[in-house]
């Protein structure tokens, strides 16, 4: 049984990438991509994935808004934070916030499954 | 990963972006706010597309446009000359572009992009934002004063974002101890680009689970795990300290807040009823929060008591050695927090009465052995926290103390006269051994089986706003108490006054009841005044019985097994206050808990009921002052 997951990043270049990354391990299945903070809450309730991941520089809504909202609305959410280098502050705000973890661009299909697992896997 | 695939998504997106920035520059005057950002965000996933497809060139120019523009973005000044610059830049990526597009690389551009980059130079190469989040303030704790055990972790010097992984890492160990601590905090790890940390747990936590657990996390390469220290090195060297602040700015903050809370209780009074009723809520909520605020700052005070049992356990080894005699030390009630301050003040007074009592009290084996006493000697230390006041009781099962033998040595010493001896209570037997001129060494070790030092105990409680109160049994043993009242919390009292109007106080956890006279009457009972209640009696404490009238009230006292009242002229109110111990200048009275500030500007003294039942006398001489 695939995991779902939600894909939010304003860049469809970056969107198709992880989407490439995930379907093709097998293990996941992409139900919803969003382009911005506000589509990634409103797509989160109707598809209801167990993984989201999260970029944090967006235009309407930011990652680390968006992922404050998404916990509040399900406070077992599980949101990996996609950042591009130069950003450790805001992935730091971003799990004080309650993201579960982070990958950093550029990815490596390796790394970003042994994070998703990670935290797929765990039950905090 | 194949790449290739994406080379047309990439250029079309990318280009988009591109345009958006070429745009947005060209028009200078219209650089605002949401127009800086939009610019923002196309050169940060320029930046983003561009290395995630390894075009490194491209990457750069883009971070460094990415870089002028968040600057702008915080509001710094748009120069033109720094527009044009980024122009210049956006002419470069344009070339890039198209060289992927022709090779499926961005290389070639090396130099062109190299000098422009290095126009870059001139200005101050910003230095990355530490994480302003409050949340992660709250690591940065009063130096633990108990060494606790250790993990260590290292990240994979690869990592790109450590700090961040360090931080997910302390969250996985909080979600199995949420008390535990990182070092140093995660502000320091990133702006030091620092790539391992240590985490600091209470010593019974399961290391190894915890351990291996945090081996699978990503990116971390090393665990190393460390269980608590020996105690041979000394608390000092293993304290690592996280803010050492001293702790009168604690006390500053405190006597703030006091005051805040004062400034409340007139704010209200000065309200009309009505209005009093409308903002009732507001008030409430404004005094919870100063009260919660007031308790936050001593809790970071507090540390627990058995950090000073180490210090305790050296001093009596020490003693055992000197002496020769074998003593078992024990302890009830470590894990109650004391006040910092309180704590390491707490020292002195204990190691004399522990050098005291093994010197002293503490029989030698042969002695012991004949008395039918186990040889190795016992020592009990314990503290129990009873709602305003702090108990230490120290306890030896030695010689105790010889009653006949002190009061001949202060009759002797011209202290006290024949016939006032023969008067003389337990208690104050006891408090002729801590006078000053009594302690003389040389006789008082053979006699009474203490030494030097107790006057000076007595005087180190009493700075801290203690008392000192003893009791023993000849051949048994002695047990001193120190009694501190925890000046730690909003108290609820009952304030009351006797003719004389002076309002004094009571903690209303120590009132059970009030019985007001006109309905309770006051009957004589075979020589004694007691108040009538239903068909029986409860026994009334005889101070200030003439200053009542008819009018009064009994307050009921709440302690175990004591079923007593005395009587006041005038219940005014509960109130909730600081109790402020009694420091200098004013002498520590008896019987009397410390003194606190009325919303009425008064100040009230805090009675002891307890204290005072079981000293009616000096209750008697106490008031007889006011």
């Amino acid at each position: 049984m695939a995991y779902k997951v939600l894909i939010v990043d304003d860049a469809m270049f970056m969107r198709a990438m992880i989407r490439d990354i995930l379907v093709n391990s097998g293990k996941y299945e992409v139900v919803g991509e969003a382009a911005n903070g506000e589509e990634a809450i409103e797509k989160y309730s109707l598809v209801s994935p167990d993984i989201v991941t999260m970029d944090i520089v967006m235009p309407q809504m930011d990652g680390i808004e968006a992922t404050k909202e998404i916990i509040k609305l399900d406070p077992k959410a599980k949101i990996i934070m996609c950042s591009a280098l130069g950003q450790e502050a805001l992935v730091i705000e971003s799990i004080a916030a309650g993201a579960k973890d982070f990958i950093v661009k550029p990815f490596s299909a390796e790394k970003v499954l042994k994070v998703i697992d990670a935290v797929v896997n765990s039950h905090q | 990963m194949d790449l290739k695939k994406y080379i047309e998504l990439y250029l079309s997106e990318g280009r988009e972006h591109l345009s958006n920035l070429t745009k947005g520059l060209k028009n200078e005057e219209n650089l605002s706010g949401e127009a800086i950002s939009s610019l923002f965000r196309s050169a940060h996933s320029l930046k983003g597309m561009a290395s995630s497809m390894g075009f490194e060139a491209t990457s750069k120019v883009a971070h460094s446009l990415e870089d002028l523009l968040s600057k702008w973005r915080n509001g710094e000044r748009i120069e033109t000359v720094m527009v044009e610059r980024a122009l210049r830049g956006t002419d470069i990526l344009e070339s890039l572009f198209q060289a992927v597009e022709k090779r499926g690389s961005d290389e070639g551009f090396e130099e062109d992009v190299s000098s422009w980059l290095n126009e870059k130079q001139k200005s101050n190469i910003p230095n990355e934002p530490l994480a302003k989040v409050e949340d992660l303030k709250r690591e940065v704790k009063e130096e633990p004063l108990k060494k606790v055990s250790t993990i260590k972790v290292e990240i994979d010097p690869n990592s790109s974002l450590p700090a961040a992984r360090l931080l997910i890492v302390f969250q996985k160990i909080k979600s199995f101890e949420k008390d535990a601590e990182i070092f140093p905090t995660i502000e320091e790890i990133q702006s030091k680009g620092l790539k391992s940390a240590e985490f600091y747990l209470q010593e019974n936590a399961d290391l190894n689970a915890i351990g291996k657990t945090v081996e699978t996390l990503p990116e971390v390469i090393n665990v190393t795990v460390e269980k608590k220290e020996e105690e041979e090195k000394g608390i000092e060297s293993s304290l690592i300290s996280y803010l050492k602040i001293p702790a009168k700015s604690l006390d500053d903050f405190l006597f703030k807040i006091t005051h805040l809370i004062y400034h409340l209780n007139n704010l209200e009074r000065s309200l009309s009823k009505e209005e009093g009723k409308r903002q009732k809520f507001w008030i409430e909520s404004h005094r919870s929060f100063l009260e919660q605020l007031y308790n936050g700052i001593l809790e970071t005070r507090l540390v627990p008591f058995d950090s000073l049992i180490e210090r305790c356990e050296r001093c009596l080894r020490d003693v055992s050695n000197k002496t020769g005699k074998r003593v078992k030390f024990t302890v009830e009630g470590k894990g109650e927090k004391v006040d910092k301050v309180l704590l390491e003040r707490l020292l002195d007074p204990l190691s004399h009465l522990i050098r005291n009592g093994v010197d002293h009290g503490i029989e030698s084996k042969e002695e012991r052995k004949k008395k039918g006493k186990e040889e190795e000697g016992k020592i009990v230390l314990s503290i129990k926290r009873d709602g305003e006041k702090l108990t230490i009781a120290f306890s030896d099962d030695g010689r105790g103390l010889d009653y006949e033998a002190i009061k001949a040595n202060a009759i002797k010493n011209g202290l006290i006269t024949i016939e006032r001896a023969n008067t003389l209570s337990e208690r104050e037997i006891l408090d002729l051994i801590t006078l000053p001129s009594f302690s003389t060494k040389k006789e008082v070790s053979q006699i009474s089986g203490r030494g030097v030092g107790l006057d000076v105990v007595k005087a180190s409680v009493e700075s801290l706003g203690g008392t000192l109160e003893m009791t023993s049994e000849k051949g048994e043993g002695t047990t001193f108490y120190l009694v501190f009242p925890s000046a730690v919390t909003l108290t609820e009292v009952l304030v009351f006054s006797w003719k004389n109007k002076t309002p004094f106080a009571i903690p209303t956890s120590q009132v059970k009841k009030l019985y007001p006279l006109k309905e309770y009457p006051v009957e004589w009972v075979k020589g004694e005044k007691k108040l009538r209640v239903g068909d029986g009696f409860i026994e009334i404490l005889n101070f200030r019985l003439s200053a009542v009238g008819r009018d009064g009230t009994a307050i009921g006292l709440n302690f175990p097994d004591i079923e007593k009242v005395f009587l006041v002229e005038e219940v005014f109110k509960t109130e909730k206050v600081v109790i402020l111990p009694f420091g200098k200048p004013l002498e520590r009275v008896p019987n009397l808990i410390g003194g606190a500030l009325l919303s009425s500007g008064d100040i009230v003294f805090i009675l002891d009921g307890l204290s005072f039942t079981k000293n009616e006398a000096e209750a008697m001489n106490v008031f007889k002052a006011q």
